[in-house]
């Protein structure tokens, strides 16, 4: 049994290189970023960090001594010069900032996530790091055309929407500049995740799954792999160091992918084994043909560069997005260690300890 | 009301007419090429100036797609076509587009090996050179800039031949290949306009046209032909087509490079004659940074943009140049032919995108222009802000909107699209429209999609191939 | 070329070179009658609209009469209009003025 923020140690060791002692992370502040820069904090000298404004500064500066906090917009050239400055050749880059739901349309997709970037990965070459992790997602690839199959390493770009779209034109950004020799670069691909360090529209998650409200799309057989945030930090690690990542992508996700009425059996077994009692049935029937109408609408509003977010989150729970996670086993020695339900109890206990309603 | 009979009728007389018109009638077809403009001594008029514009460009320099927002472009209009007003830069088809263009659209003999073999056919026709001494300073800044930044940049290689003294002639079409193709028999008619083609069944029987004389009248003339093909650009060749009552994949998927430009002032002059020829690749294939024509009316016209007084910049207009970022487009745009207005409507759609493509583009140019030295910095944005600064230039990403970008393009392709693929093609592979047996196109409006160089070198070697196919086949 | 856009052509030139003046409206007439002409009439129908507003303003003394640095106060107002098509229209005014004058500034200056 791990706990929940230490990357697991593992059992058979794949060749890598000694982590850098120097590290940038961008997105620092984020919900993977945070569980990162903990994991980080006490095996790293220097942690350079950006985060977007400077209320998120000194939380994180507190963590520790090793962490050196920069404000400012990834989309600003200034910013990513700041990133960078003073930090010589041979660090390592966790790229994780990026925008999943806009809250002023589709254009930020694209500033952020494709703008963003290129200005990273641009400094960390003229930085001369050693290695760039990009977290991507399974937007790039859509999803699986049925329920039994898993998106692998070469599986095809299908990009999904105006994230997918974002998503897929900053992998290619990312691998455009190790093939030509500017940066070795890494892309980590995560599905949904879970953990500690939860944003509160994962309260709501909960609350509404405590009490019977949260949906489940038609038979609830389709699934979806989803990622601990322990379980992807690990991840993330261990692509910065095994020999064999640079120049190639991963799937890092939990064990295997889940049915969705799983995941809520779960999730609410969770809740009560922390003492949080359930109510009201297990989920809330609804037709595929709502949900179906839901991802109708969202696309035509991001065709309008309109984004909302519970459309987008309805139209996805009609589908598969699961992924086979061996080839991060087999070249990165990943282990993924926690379970679904202890995963849950994590951020639950999480929730309760920030004095989270659920 | 003339008559006339040909074997090969050629309608457009730019890159691709030329091309056609010198390949066949250098293979003993009897070919007539038909130009809408005048003829214009290429000597007459100093490139980029107003009296050029006046005389060889369509409208005098004025289009504009329709969209949100607008999108301005210029078409040639004048024995030779665009070829006569552009830059001469000169770049191949990228190999990646070859070969995703062939698997996309199902395009039969389009390897790069074959593309290759045809770009050097029609390099060794024109003369494709880089410059024989240094770069002009203008020039220099996207060398200097992105040299600092460790970002990729080229020269580009132009159609111009060079005398001893090193003075450059722009290799346009009406210096080579037209001449060839009148040494080999082809009548040349300018002044000419198509209305539109006769067609019964799958044949084209012929081309109204209105000829207008040196002295102002206007003739009615019909011209027979055997076989026709259509090289009036991405705009016009839609048209014609439409007018024609051929309408299937013709206009539509119409694409450009839209373009975003800054003035960069420098503290020392800069040279205005030429446009440059470096370009900055580092952002390839997305985003294109280069160099425009700068004389005296266009950086105004750029300083102007920001809609903020022109006259304390224009004071030293000749320490500035423009400079631009083009990109390569998810959106498109149609060409609609309306019935009793005799230029065609043009449209294009723009998705968020592109517009955050446009910006980042635009922030890369900053970057590049103050890395090379430039003191201030003037975008084409409305109400945006004049940089001087590094930390100046993030404002600029929330500034490119739609409402207040103010962009353009040179390069106009796509409104039909070569391929087997005819769902989404307006021609088979060789630019055979489908439906008809004798009806070609042979211009920018093959190219599948905007090729993020310019397009002239691609125009060219492609319709050299759709010649051979049809010099093969008839 | 309609009233209202030799009055803005006025205002917009800046140089005070009568010869030069003379033939940016010139050349600006000439152009507006070889534009496309959707796009010539929708510049037309803005002429009539602005023309009308500004004679308008004009009598309710809003605007003052004859006075061309005041026309180009406003066409720089509408410059940044929120109505996209009032903008365009200024600009494509401001860019055949621009274009005109100073390539024949430059032309003078050699």
């Amino acid at each position: 049994m791990t706990t929940d923020n230490e990357p697991a140690a593992t059992t058979d060791p794949v060749p890598s290189s000694p982590p850098a002692p120097t590290v940038v992370v961008t997105g620092s502040s984020g919900w993977l970023g945070q569980n990162l820069v903990r994991a980080l904090v006490g095996q790293r000298e220097r942690i350079r960090c950006l985060v977007p404004t400077d209320d998120q500064a000194a939380p994180l500066a507190l963590l520790s001594p090793s962490i050196e906090v920069v404000v400012g917009d990834v989309r600003d050239p200034v910013t990513a010069d700041r990133l960078f400055e003073g930090v010589g050749p041979g660090a390592a880059v966790f790229h994780a900032a990026a925008v999943i739901h806009p809250r002023r349309g589709t254009r930020e997709f694209f500033d952020v996530n494709v703008g963003g970037t290129q200005h990273v990965v641009d400094r960390a070459r003229r930085a001369g790091a050693a290695r760039l992790v990009h977290v991507s997602s399974n937007s790039p690839f859509g999803v699986n055309p049925s329920p039994d199959h898993v998106f692998t390493e070469d599986s095809p770009y299908d990009p999904w929407l105006g994230y997918g779209r974002s998503k897929h034109e900053a992998e290619l950004i990312v691998r455009s500049a190790h093939e030509r020799g500017d940066l070795p670069t890494v892309i980590v691909r995560a599905p949904w995740f879970y953990g500690p360090h939860q944003p509160a529209r994962q309260s709501q998650f909960f609350r509404s799954v405590r009490r019977g409200r949260f949906p489940l799309v038609g038979d609830g057989t389709q699934r979806r792999s989803m990622a601990y945030t322990g379980n992807l930090v690990q991840g993330l690690l261990r692509a910065e160091v095994a020999d064999k990542a640079p120049g190639n992508a991963y799937w890092i996700a939990d064990e295997r992918p889940y049915e969705l009425r799983e995941i809520l059996a779960t999730v609410r077994r969770a809740l009560e084994a922390e003492g949080l009692p359930t109510s009201g049935p297990q989920w809330i029937p609804l037709p595929r043909l709502a949900a179906r109408a839901a991802e109708q609408a969202d696309r035509l509003l991001q065709r309008t560069g309109r984004y909302v977010q519970a459309l987008h989150v309805l139209g996805e729970l009609n589908h598969t997005i699961a992924c086979d996670v061996s080839r991060a086993r087999d070249e990165l020695g990943y282990r993924p260690t926690v379970s679904l339900e202890e995963g849950m109890r994590a951020s639950i206990r999480w929730c309760l300890e920030h004095g989270e309603q659920l | 009301m003339g008559d006339l009979t040909t074997e090969v009728l050629v309608i457009g007389s730019g890159a691709g007419g030329a091309v056609t018109a010198a390949a066949l009638a250098e293979a003993g077809r009897t070919v007539t090429v038909v130009e809408e403009g005048p003829w214009v001594d290429p000597d007459e008029h100093e490139p980029f100036s107003l009296a050029e514009m006046v005389a060889k460009y369509r409208h005098r320099g004025a289009g504009a797609a329709l969209g949100n927002p607008p999108i301005a472009y210029a078409e040639g209009r004048c024995v030779g076509g665009s070829t006569e007003i552009n830059s001469g830069l000169y770049h191949r088809l990228p190999e990646h587009l070859a070969q995703e263009w062939r698997t996309t659209y199902g395009i039969d003999e389009f390897s790069p090996e074959v593309l290759d073999a045809y770009a050097d056919r029609v390099e060794s026709q024109l003369s494709v050179a880089r410059l024989p001494g240094a770069p002009p300073p203008s020039s220099a800044v996207l060398e200097r800039g992105a040299t600092k930044l460790g970002w990729r940049n080229v020269e580009f290689a132009r159609v111009f031949s060079y005398d001893e003294a090193g003075r450059g002639t722009k290799q346009t079409m009406s210096r080579t290949m037209l001449p060839r193709a009148r040494a080999a028999g082809a009548t040349i008619l300018p002044d000419c306009r198509v209305v539109d083609l006769v067609t019964r069944g799958d044949r084209v029987v012929a081309a109204r046209c209105r000829r207008t004389h040196p002295g102002g009248g206007v003739e009615r003339l019909t011209i027979h032909a055997d076989h026709v093909f259509v090289c009036c650009g991405a705009v016009h060749t839609p048209a014609l087509l439409q007018r024609s009552g051929i309408r299937r994949n013709v206009g539509n998927g119409l694409k450009m490079h839209p373009t975003i430009k800054v003035a960069a002032r420098f503290p020392h002059p800069v040279d205005h004659g030429d446009v440059p020829m470096h370009r900055v690749t580092e952002f390839s294939p997305f985003i294109a940074i280069g160099g425009s024509a700068s004389r005296r009316g266009q950086v105004a016209m750029a300083l102007a943009d920001t809609g903020q007084p022109i006259d304390e910049a224009m004071a030293d207009w000749e320490n500035i140049s423009t400079y631009y970022a083009a990109i390569r487009s998810e959106g498109s745009g149609r060409v609609v032919a309306v019935p009793g207005l005799r230029s065609p409507v043009v449209t294009y759609s723009l998705t968020e995108a592109d517009l955050s493509r446009l910006a980042r583009g635009l922030v890369h140019l900053g970057e590049l222009l103050l890395a090379a030295g430039a003191i201030e910095l003037h975008p084409s944005v409305t109400g945006g802000r004049v940089v001087r600064r590094l930390d100046e230039l993030g404002t600029w990403w929330d500034q490119v909107t739609r409402s207040r970008a103010n962009l353009m393009t040179v390069h106009l392709t796509s409104s039909l699209r070569m391929g087997e693929d005819r769902r989404r093609t307006g021609t088979d592979s060789f630019g055979r429209v489908w439906g008809f047996r004798n009806l070609r196109v042979n211009d920018a409006s093959l190219l599948p999609d905007a090729p993020g160089v310019n397009p002239q070198a691609a125009i060219m070697a492609i319709a050299t191939r759709n010649c051979d196919h049809f010099l093969a086949d008839a | 070329m309609l009233w209202f856009e030799r009055e803005v052509v006025g205002a917009l030139t800046t140089t005070t070179d009568q010869s030069i003046r003379s033939s940016v409206e010139a050349f600006v007439d000439g152009s507006l009658r070889d534009w496309p002409e959707h796009l010539r009439l929708g510049v037309a129908a803005e002429s009539v609209l602005l023309g009308t507003w500004a004679a308008v303003r004009r009598a309710l003394g809003r605007l003052p009469a004859g006075d061309p640095a005041a026309l180009r106060q406003q066409l720089d107002r509408w410059e940044h209009s929120p109505i996209g098509p009032v903008r365009s229209y200024v600009r494509a005014m401001k860019s055949l003025v621009i274009m005109a004058e100073h390539d024949m500034l430059a032309k003078g200056a050699v």
